[in-house]
């Protein structure tokens, strides 16, 4: 395998005791976690679990009650060119054209003509250069999608979180996504973290899986298999099967509501 | 069992699209269609006068307004009068519009702000204007002030509660994505913000100019000395039946304009939403 140069644009993600409550809620308890640059990590778990919230805090959009967070050694803040965020709807700007909205994720100012080459070059990457000048509502779920991740490609992040980005896709246009995200991700080597509720999604795409339950990591599963992965491969199958049990785990090392248990570290 | 023709094939689409489709007829005439109805009144009425059933004495004929247009155009009094309205119609848009837009565009960016003066906002907009007519004279004589305030009035509120709820109602998740994305206040506002508040301000518009003309007439009858209120309040003391009725299609035909400029405007603007795109 050619594994040159998988750290050139990735960042490296550390997150130290790191704690997000809501109105007295726990949502993430004391969370530490290194990402390291170049790698496709997953979080699944049940709903509800902090995912999301985790995300959020990794790209900036919340601060974390307590804890570090560290992006190539900086603290994540909104807008960040560095690290984007693609979200499970497209939110698209449905009055500019599909152009404009990918020049979106550049930063502002600048030769207009290199944004618009820049954007250009990114919209190719996802296979959407003929729809350069249409607008959103002209384009299927699947393409705004493609759009978005287009946005998110543009201003060539070093972490790119993904907030679910396929699960309001149909089952077909999910796994030409998957590909697409495998291939940009070959291509532009930056850290990938997705969120997801589909298993199999995790396990096709990521070097490694959290299971997070209650705001803390419940399992880890390393996915030591190379790409292209087969589908319905069977050692995917059992991961598979190992990461489902971890998530419907009953008495799993935390159950307290009202924070505590300190078993898993 | 039946035989298939060789020869069939299922019509492609291919084929469909050479296929001569009929559009429908409504759609093929859709230019002079809308004049249909205005234009039949017009004949049965015209009909209607030469043989007797409408008393000319109660309602002029159409063609004796036409002649009297006319004639007022050739004076060139019928353009003195509409210039004048027009220009106190557009003059009372352009302040309480931007106004209403000005305060619209605050309350909507600013909880401190919607809190202080919503409220007051709202108290005075269930006033009827027409109401304040007593109190206008008294404060501002039966000068060109009063009609300019009046006018104005009567367009801030719909353009400042359009402008205030299209403003608040901009999906919060493209705010979050300029957010996330980097974007500066103003290119949030520009970018975001003022498109997405862009068709409920056209609402308020387009009502905005329908109560114009409205509270414009009215305005008119206040002692003016010119426009089409004016002209329809002089002829009215001179029993000219066709003045008056011609003042009143001449309303009618400045609300059509108005309110074909901003459909005009609104398919540039909006072009993006599939709701208003042309068909």
């Amino acid at each position: 395998m050619l594994d040159i140069d998988q750290s050139a644009l990735g960042a490296d993600v550390a997150l130290i005791g790191v704690e997000k409550r809501f109105d007295g809620n726990t949502v993430l308890s004391r969370l530490d976690l290194t990402i390291r640059a170049g790698e496709f990590l997953s979080i699944v778990g049940k709903s509800g679990c902090g995912k999301s919230t985790l995300l959020r805090l990794l790209s900036g959009l919340d601060q974390p009650s307590s804890g570090d967070i560290r992006v190539d050694g900086l603290t994540p803040e909104d807008g960040r060119e560095d690290i984007r965020l693609m979200f499970q709807e497209p939110r698209l700007l449905p009055w500019a054209r599909v152009i404009d909205n990918v020049m979106v994720g550049l930063p502002e100012g600048g030769p207009v003509a290199e944004r618009h080459a820049r954007a250009e070059a990114a919209l190719r990457e996802v296979q959407l250069a003929d729809k350069a000048a249409e607008w959103p509502a002209n384009l299927s779920g699947g393409q705004r999608q493609r759009v978005a991740l287009a946005r998110a490609l543009v201003s060539r992040p070093r972490l790119l979180a993904f907030d679910e980005p396929l699960g309001a896709l149909d089952a077909l246009t999910r796994l030409v996504m998957q590909d697409l995200i495998l291939q940009v991700k070959r291509e532009e080597a930056f850290t990938a973290v997705l969120v997801t509720h589909d298993v199999t999604e995790a396990v096709a795409l990521s070097d490694r899986v959290i299971v997070l339950d209650a705001g803390r990591v419940a399992r880890e599963v390393v996915i030591d298999i190379p790409h292209p992965r087969p589908r319905g491969d069977a050692r995917l199958a059992a991961l598979e099967a190992e990461i489902l049990g971890a998530i419907f785990a009953e008495g799993g090392p935390v159950r307290s509501a009202a924070g505590g248990t300190q078993l898993s570290g | 069992m039946t035989a298939v023709d060789p020869a069939f094939r299922f019509p492609t689409r291919q084929d469909r699209k050479s296929l001569p489709v009929a559009r429908p007829w409504h759609l093929r005439h859709a230019a002079w269609l809308p004049f249909l109805v205005p234009g039949l009144i017009l004949v049965l009425w015209e009909i209607g006068s030469h043989v007797g059933l409408i008393s000319t004495q109660i309602l002029p004929r159409p063609s004796a307004v036409l002649v009297k247009a006319w004639d007022l155009a050739l004076t060139g009094e019928l353009f003195l009068h509409l210039g004048v309205s027009t220009l106190r119609a557009l003059g009372g848009l352009a302040i309480g519009g931007t106004l209403g837009f000005a305060l619209g565009l605050a309350n909507g960016l600013s909880a401190r702000s919607a809190l202080l003066t919503d409220t007051s906002v709202q108290m005075v907009r269930n006033i009827p204007i027409l109401a304040l007519i007593p109190l206008v004279i008294i404060w501002f004589g039966v000068g060109e002030t009063a009609r300019l305030f009046l006018v104005s009035i009567s367009v801030f509120f719909p353009i400042y509660i359009n402008t205030f709820h299209g403003v608040r109602n901009v999906d919060p998740q493209l705010i979050e994505m300029g957010r996330a994305y980097g974007m500066s206040r103003r290119s949030l506002f520009g970018k975001v913000i003022f498109p997405g508040a862009l068709p409920s301000i056209f609402v308020g518009l387009r009502y905005a100019l329908g109560l114009m003309w409205f509270v414009l007439v009215v305005a008119e009858t206040l002692a003016a000395k010119a426009g089409l209120g004016y002209m329809a309040m002089q002829a009215r003391e001179f029993m000219m039946l066709d003045v008056v009725v011609l003042s009143i299609l001449l309303y009618a035909l400045l609300g059509k304009l108005a309110d074909v400029v901003t459909r005009a405007l609104e398919v540039r603007a909006l072009a993006w939403n599939p709701a208003y795109a042309r068909h």
